[in-house]
């Protein structure tokens, strides 16, 4: 198409993968089929290249595809997902254009050229621009006279609106399933057989549903249309006056920033759980008073740029708190070259509740330990600070597990999960099973007889455990199992198993 | 060191107690045995279900039975044993209460009902298993008091945390309320190896993954048979001991059980033998028109002999009662199975089979050698069968007469698909593995199957097919048997508990038809089948037209052009020789009278397949081979099948009269040749019957080839009376067919579903018949379809029963208000307010066709937005002159098939013929006759069938239909491997072959196949597939 006169020009833009293409830029160069599959009916939503070669496309039933590739991978579709890359290319596009409209269902987007004709006179220019900041990211775009025709991909300015609609299906024209199966059971199964029929005719038999949906073709009423709101993001910058070498030299410009920061969150009553500090140097050629986007929704920043990130284990809004994990994060830190301008932002704030001053001391206790461990995970990495877990399990090993504190640890709640009933006392802390010759031990009462769980792989065909209470020559009370020879053809007393310790009682 | 026999269990559950334990009542008997037990309870939960098969399995495995069962209550078990028989029924009465006051599948039970039923002769067990920690020992002491010394406290050790204090307080339990204690595993398994298993059926009756239930599932194996070595080092000597006193007082034993049949069947004034004679004899005359022949009379004398030796009068007597209820309703019935061997049930009217027509073997149905109760199969029209099963009941009310269950049990899908739900495996991974499996596929089983699909490599993939093996085959659940019922002279409840079943107003027995033959009972089987309503209905159209009311028998028998129609394999809907095989083997065989059609009824069934009756056979009928026998007896059992043995009869006489067999030794031989594949008695029976023949000179070879005629039925092939029975009906729908076709296809219409094939195949021959089938209308059709006679000629009126969406009440008021001349618009039938559901469907159907032009059209006047708002009523008149265009012709197929599942517009591959032009070039089904055998063919068509039976090695067979008639496609196994995704699941399909023809039999065997699915506007081309 040649140049246009682009007053009153819609572009829509529609993205019709974007989960799979998020997945697929994660796994460069892979010729597996891949597919996003519906939860619900196990249907293919999306399918790759390598999986469309092989016959298997969107509609297809899951098990269906499996006939045609063995190999295939998939992954649950996830709208929360395509919601938030769709919000991503947005921003993206809002550099270029201000009038934006999202099309959350369809996963697309609408940008209204009328205002910038003076900008982007011809079509072409447009569509350059958009391709520009879209690469790597497939899309089909299609101009039109009207956000509906746009949308569907029917262009009227060259041609009559009967004739441009000439063939096409209703039902991809987003019409409600009942008033689209009404028409097509009357054979009224595209476009222009509708428009043939007089609107007032249709309006009496359908109603106003069928007559706005003619009125929006026609262009004679505009569509609700989700406007694009960019994000509020935070981002504070400080220019540095000389280049910095060492994190001594960025302290007084990072308090600056913190303080900002808390002043920023005080007055909204927010908190964050999670700061970026971006460090500038010479390498960098865009402007860093601007948040510095990446090239796709993956990439690293742009050269030039180094991103610090610091999480905290709760919200946290003042300077004191934030300060003080940043110092331990970074004071060892070298810097990739010298730093000459700093940015602060943040993607993500959390409403904050602020607490009474309370006597209690267990509150008080809980913060000091907060402040705590927000400096053990900072200094030495956040799997690194772990916590004894509860599990439902047999083996008294499989109910234990170290994981890394999360902020439900630190409520300090005693309950936990225990299937353990107080018959069922064992040591709160395990050894590992250590032989014994039980020799030197006096039994007390009957077994407890425990079978490893079968389905878990290492322990398919491992023996039985049997649990007594022993004390040795010293007195010491201990927890003691004899492991029975999984292969044993004996009776029990021959039984050429092993005892073993696992923990002590005092 | 405990003695052997010191120590019996009496608590322990088999799989009866549905998924909720592993093991069966013969392997708990059989480890209980081996553990030198003294006696074993099978104690299910409010069940007897498992005492017969454990009863059986004593006879073999010598081990006292204790027959009981346990209750739960709040987690507190209490188990009952019955003491003698009298206990028994007040076990047995009680479950039927605890049941019957819940839905199917459950039961309510509380302690309370022990102080209120009478359990005087019944041993109590009690385990408070739930209350130990606070026991209700009120309850104890009323219990103690109400069972007088047969009440005493269960025992189990788990070796779980809580165990030591468990016993501790039932200690003190039993000295507080002086209950002595008795020792139980508590077993749910018979070993140990059980507990994956034990673990699955648990987290499968749960709803979860065994993951998820872990908290709940028994953490090791001691709920299992343990040795007695172990069980002393868990008891005290005196609780152990305690279980075989209890044993010596539990000395029911199954068999015991008296059967008595209801006497009301027998008038007063007569004695049961007398009044069976008479009636038999009077229905002689009736049979004979007066005139017996004398060997009719004969086994007639010797039969009524025989009953009457083995008190059989009052069985045949309650047969004979609700066969003439159905006779003065005008339900069509017949009996058929081993009683068409009896000339006395042919007299009495049970059965059709006229002896003189065929050679009988009572001996078959009843000897008293086979020491068993007779069975008698009778089918009634399928639709009516309820009244009879309802006037069962009404005479002899729901105490006193119930069916039998059938036990549902786990079959490869099932299993596969509960076992890996419990392991964890996602749904859609199950399914895959299940798309992809071929059940029929004999060189691969199963396991094999799935190994090559990697499961193993799935870390809990051993396990999957492990436990899937093990659990194929267990029960689900009780359901009801399709139409047997026991009916007995006091409370059933005295012999079997009785449940509710499913459908209301139905009891059911918690034994199924192996317990009831085992033990002895006799039953009644009540069964429907499709055919005899087709039948029925047909009559009932030629009747109306005729004026004269036609019966089965009223059929002129013998009549040529019924054998020339099926000769040339025309049979689609005529019963038993509609199949595939059967229309292969009509052309061959060609049948020219009765007892040929028998034969063909026979001859296509695995039983003479295998044993390769078949081929001799035909090649000695066309005179292709000589017949000979070697002797005079055994040219008397095999003259009339040209000395081919064809018929199960045969085989039992030629046992007989060559090889010496006794009648009871034969009636052996029919039994091992049902089962011989599992039981090996083949071999025995090999020696017995070769020297048996040697020893009376036949050749060893003659020998030899009889046996392994004789394998062969181990298949199972028809006895003569069986097929004979359906050789009647087959020629009734022939000759039906022959001379009332729209007659006849109204009545399979009408009878849908059964049979082979659907409704649109059936309209399509009915049209290839020249009936004409006139479509569904508004002012024309009635609910059913009808015969009518437009110019006098027979036309099929399509019925409304027939579109999808309509209910058969709104079907009748739209006809109630149907005025005589028709309606006259559209609006008028709106008038009626019929629900909007409705009246789309029937707009769908086409069947405003002739009041508004098309069904575009109709939809659109049915379209209204005025009720909404009244202003606009007047809005809306003159939009009924708005004209949509019509339909086109692909489109009113595609709707037609929606909407009815069949069309009466051009064949589908003619429209698409017309309009597609990619479709291939390929032969019609009509040109086939005009190539010649072995030529190079492209033929394509709807898939309307695909058949795979288990004699085919593999081979599938597919039917494709195209706008001219069938094509039969040969698919051999390799290549229907290579080219499953081709054919299995394909809708149309095109094949490249060659083509082969023998007479009037015309295949194509499949070369290159390719699913043209993508080219049918519509996937509601529905076929019957058989896998």
């Amino acid at each position: 198409m040649n140049a246009h006169e682009l007053r009153g020009t819609w572009l829509y833009l529609e993205f019709h993968q974007l989960q799979l293409q998020h997945w697929m830029q994660q796994r460069p160069n892979c010729e597996q089929p891949l597919l996003i599959v519906c939860s619900d009916r196990n249907k293919v939503v999306q399918a790759n290249p390598s999986a469309r070669a092989l016959g298997i496309h969107p509609g297809l039933a899951l098990s269906d595809a499996w006939l045609l590739a063995d190999a295939l991978d998939y992954a649950y579709w996830q709208p929360e997902v395509e919601q938030r890359l769709l919000q991503q290319l947005a921003e993206r596009l809002y550099t270029a254009f201000a009038d934006l409209s999202l099309d959350t269902e369809a996963n697309g987007l609408w940008v209204q050229l009328t205002t910038q004709q003076r900008l982007h006179a011809q079509q072409q220019t447009v569509a350059d621009k958009v391709s520009k900041l879209l690469v790597d990211t497939e899309y089909r775009a299609s101009f039109s006279s009207n956000p509906l025709l746009a949308k569907l991909g029917i262009d009227d300015r060259a041609e009559a609106l009967l004739q441009a609609c000439q063939g096409y299906p209703l039902r991809v024209c987003g019409l409600a399933d009942d008033l689209h199966h009404k028409l097509s059971s009357m054979g009224l199964d595209t476009i222009d057989k509708l428009l043939q029929i007089p609107v007032p005719i249709l309006g009496k038999k359908l109603g106003q549903p069928i007559v706005d949906f003619i009125l929006q073709l026609k262009g004679q009423l505009k569509p609700r249309l989700l406007i694009y709101q960019p994000r509020e993001l935070i981002y504070l910058h400080r220019q540095l006056h000389a280049e910095v070498h060492v994190w001594s030299g960025l302290r007084f410009v990072a308090k600056s920033l913190l303080q900002d920061l808390e002043q920023h969150l005080r007055q909204s009553q927010q908190a964050v759980t999670r700061i970026y500090l971006v460090l500038f140097n010479r390498d960098f050629q865009g402007n860093p008073a601007q948040m510095p986007y990446k090239s796709n929704a993956f990439a690293t920043f742009p050269l030039g740029v180094e991103c610090v990130e610091i999480g905290f284990a709760r919200a946290v809004y003042r300077l004191a708190d934030t300060y003080s994990v940043l110092q331990l994060k970074l004071e060892n830190r070298r810097f990739k070259a010298p730093i000459v301008d700093i940015g602060l932002y943040v993607e993500q704030t959390e409403a904050f509740t602020a607490q009474p001053m309370r006597l209690d001391q267990s509150k008080a206790g809980e913060h000091q330990l907060a402040t705590l461990l927000n400096r053990l995970q900072s200094r030495l990495g956040a799997d690194k600070v772990q916590t004894i877990h509860q599990h439902t399990g047999w083996l008294p090993e499989l109910q234990q597990s170290l994981q890394p504190v999360s902020d439900q640890d630190i409520g300090l709640s005693t309950a936990h999960d225990s299937t353990q009933s107080y018959l069922d006392w064992r040591p709160p802390w395990l050894l590992s099973p250590k032989p014994i010759d039980i020799r030197g031990w006096r039994i007390q009462g009957q077994p407890q007889r425990i079978q490893p769980p079968w389905w878990l792989p290492d322990q398919s065909g491992a023996a039985d455990r049997d649990y007594l209470i022993a004390q040795d020559k010293v007195g010491r009370w201990g927890w003691v199992y004899f492991q029975h020879d999984a292969k044993a053809q004996a009776s029990p007393q021959q039984d050429p198993g092993q005892w073993f310790l696992h923990g002590w009682l005092s | 060191m405990l003695d052997a026999y010191q120590f019996a269990e009496l608590h322990c559950l088999s799989h009866y107690s549905f998924l909720s334990a592993a093991s069966s009542p013969q392997e708990m008997v059989q480890q209980a045995h081996a553990l030198g037990y003294q006696a074993i309870a099978i104690t299910d939960e409010c069940s007897v279900a498992g005492v017969v098969k454990a009863w059986k399995q004593t006879q073999s495995t010598p081990i006292q039975l204790i027959v009981g069962s346990y209750f739960n209550d709040q987690d507190d078990t209490f188990t009952l044993l019955a003491t003698n028989q009298h206990g028994y029924e007040q076990l047995s009465a009680l479950i039927t209460h605890c049941r019957q006051r819940a839905p199917k599948g459950q039961y309510q039970f509380s302690s309370a009902d022990l102080l209120h039923h009478d359990l005087s002769d019944c041993v109590l067990l009690y385990c408070p298993l739930g209350s130990w920690r606070s026991p209700n020992t009120e309850l104890m002491l009323q219990l103690a008091q109400r069972f007088n010394q047969r009440t005493f406290l269960l025992i189990k050790r788990d070796l779980l945390p809580a165990d030591k204090a468990f016993v501790q307080a039932l200690c003190k339990l039993s000295e507080q309320c002086g209950l002595p204690i008795v020792a139980s595993n508590m077993a749910r398994m018979h070993h140990a190896q059980r507990l994956p298993l034990l673990h699955t059926v648990l987290s499968i009756r749960a709803g979860q993954t065994v993951a998820q239930q872990q908290a709940h599932l028994p953490c090791n194996a001691e709920q299992r048979l343990r040795t007695l070595a172990e069980l002393q080092q868990l008891f005290q000597p005196a609780w152990l001991k305690r279980s075989v006193a209890i044993a010596k007082q539990c000395q029911f034993v199954l068999d015991s059980l008296q059967y008595q049949y209801p006497s009301e069947v027998v008038p007063q004034g007569y004695q049961p033998h007398e009044y069976l004679a008479e009636q038999a004899w009077l229905g002689a005359k009736r049979r004979f028109q007066q005139q017996v022949p004398p060997a009719i009379a004969h086994q007639l004398v010797n039969e009524l002999s025989l009953v009457h030796d083995l008190q059989y009068e009052h069985f045949f007597l309650t047969i004979y009662d609700v066969i003439e209820f159905a006779r003065q309703q005008q339900i069509l019935f017949q009996g058929r199975g081993s009683a068409a061997n009896s000339v006395l049930c042919y007299c009495l009217g049970i059965t059709a089979v006229n002896p003189a027509q065929s050679q009988l073997l009572f001996e078959r149905f009843i000897s008293k050698e086979r020491d068993e109760p007779p069975d008698i199969d009778v089918d009634f029209e399928h639709q009516r069968r309820e009244e009879v099963i309802q006037y069962i009941y009404q005479k002899y009310g729901r105490q006193r007469a119930a069916l039998t269950a059938t036990v549902i049990t786990y079959r490869l899908r099932s299993a596969l698909k509960d076992v890996g739900k419990a392991l964890g495996f996602p749904l859609i991974q199950l399914n895959q593995l299940l798309a992809r499996l071929d059940r029929r596929d004999s060189e691969d089983d199963w396991q094999q199957q799935l190994e090559a699909m990697g499961v193993l490599q799935h870390p809990l993939g051993m396990h999957l097919l492990q436990l899937t093996a093990q659990l194929k085959g267990f029960p689900r659940h009780l359901s009801q048997h399709v139409g047997g019922f026991v009916i007995a002279k006091g409370a059933l409840s005295n012999l079997v508990p009785i449940e509710n079943a499913a459908m209301p107003e139905r009891t059911v027995i918690q034994w199924d038809k192996n317990d009831i033959e085992t033990l002895k009972l006799l039953k009644v089987d009540v069964l429907g089948l499709g055919m005899l309503t087709a039948l029925r209905r047909s009559l009932d159209i030629v009747a109306q037209r005729s004026g004269q009311q036609l019966g089965l028998a009223d059929i002129p028998q013998e009549d040529p052009s019924v054998y020339t129609m099926l000769c040339k394999a025309d049979a689609v809907g005529v019963f038993q020789v509609e199949s595939r095989a059967q229309m292969n083997m009509l052309p061959r065989l060609k049948p020219k009278t009765f007892y040929d059609l028998v034969v063909q009824i026979a001859i296509v069934r695995p039983g003479p397949i295998q044993g390769d009756m078949v081929h001799p056979y035909l090649r000695r009928r066309d005179g292709l081979e000589p017949v000979t026998y070697p002797n005079a007896a055994v040219q008397d059992v095999l003259q009339r099948t040209l000395g081919v043995p064809i018929f199960q009869e045969q085989v039992i006489k030629l046992a007989m009269v060559a090889a010496g067999f006794s009648g009871g030794e034969a009636d052996q031989l029919r039994r091992a040749m049902a089962t011989w594949k599992s039981k090996g008695q083949m071999l025995e029976f090999k020696r017995k019957i070769v020297e048996g023949m040697l020893l009376r000179g036949y050749e060893e070879q003659f020998a030899l080839r009889l046996f392994e005629q004789i394998l062969g039925f181990g298949e199972y092939g028809f006895p003569e009376s069986h097929a004979a029975s359906f050789a009647n009906l087959a020629y009734a729908s022939a000759w039906l067919k022959c001379h009332y076709p729209a007659a006849f296809y109204v009545g399979l219409l009408n009878s849908l579903p059964m049979g082979f094939y659907s409704a649109d195949q059936l309209v399509q021959d009915a049209r290839q018949h020249q009936v004409e089938v006139l479509p569904i209308c508004i002012n024309q059709s009635s609910w059913l379809h009808q015969v009518v006679y437009p110019n006098g000629k027979a036309c099929i009126q399509l019925g409304l029963l027939l579109v999808k969406g309509l209910s058969q009440s709104v079907a009748d008021d739209l006809l109630a208000a149907r005025p005589i001349s028709g309606f006259e618009s559209i609006q008028q039938v709106q008038q009626l307010q019929l629900p909007t559901l409705d009246m789309e469907a029937l707009a769908s159907a086409g069947a405003f066709a002739r009041l508004s032009g098309h069904r575009y059209q109709t939809r659109w006047q049915m379209t209204r937005l005025g009720d909404q708002l009244d202003m606009l009523q007047h809005a809306e008149e003159g939009q009924a002159d708005y004209q949509l265009p019509a339909p086109d012709a692909l489109s009113d197929m595609v709707q037609d098939y929606a909407s009815l599942g069949l069309t009466l517009a051009a064949h589908p591959l003619a429209l698409l013929a017309a309009s597609a032009p990619q479709l291939p070039n390929y032969k019609r089904a009509a040109q086939l006759k005009n190539l010649r055998s072995g030529q190079l063919v492209t033929v394509l068509g709807l898939v309307v069938g695909r058949q795979r039976p288990s004699t085919s090695a593999g081979v599938t067979f597919v039917t494709l239909e195209d706008e001219t008639g069938n094509v039969n496609v040969v698919v051999w196994r390799d290549l229907g491997r290579t080219q499953r995704k081709q054919w299995l699941n394909a809708k149309l399909l095109e094949v490249k072959g060659r083509i082969e023809i023998e007479g009037e039999v015309i295949h194509v065997i499949a070369g290159r196949m390719t699913d043209r699915s993508d080219l049918l506007p519509t996937r509601a081309v529905r076929s019957r597939d058989f896998h």
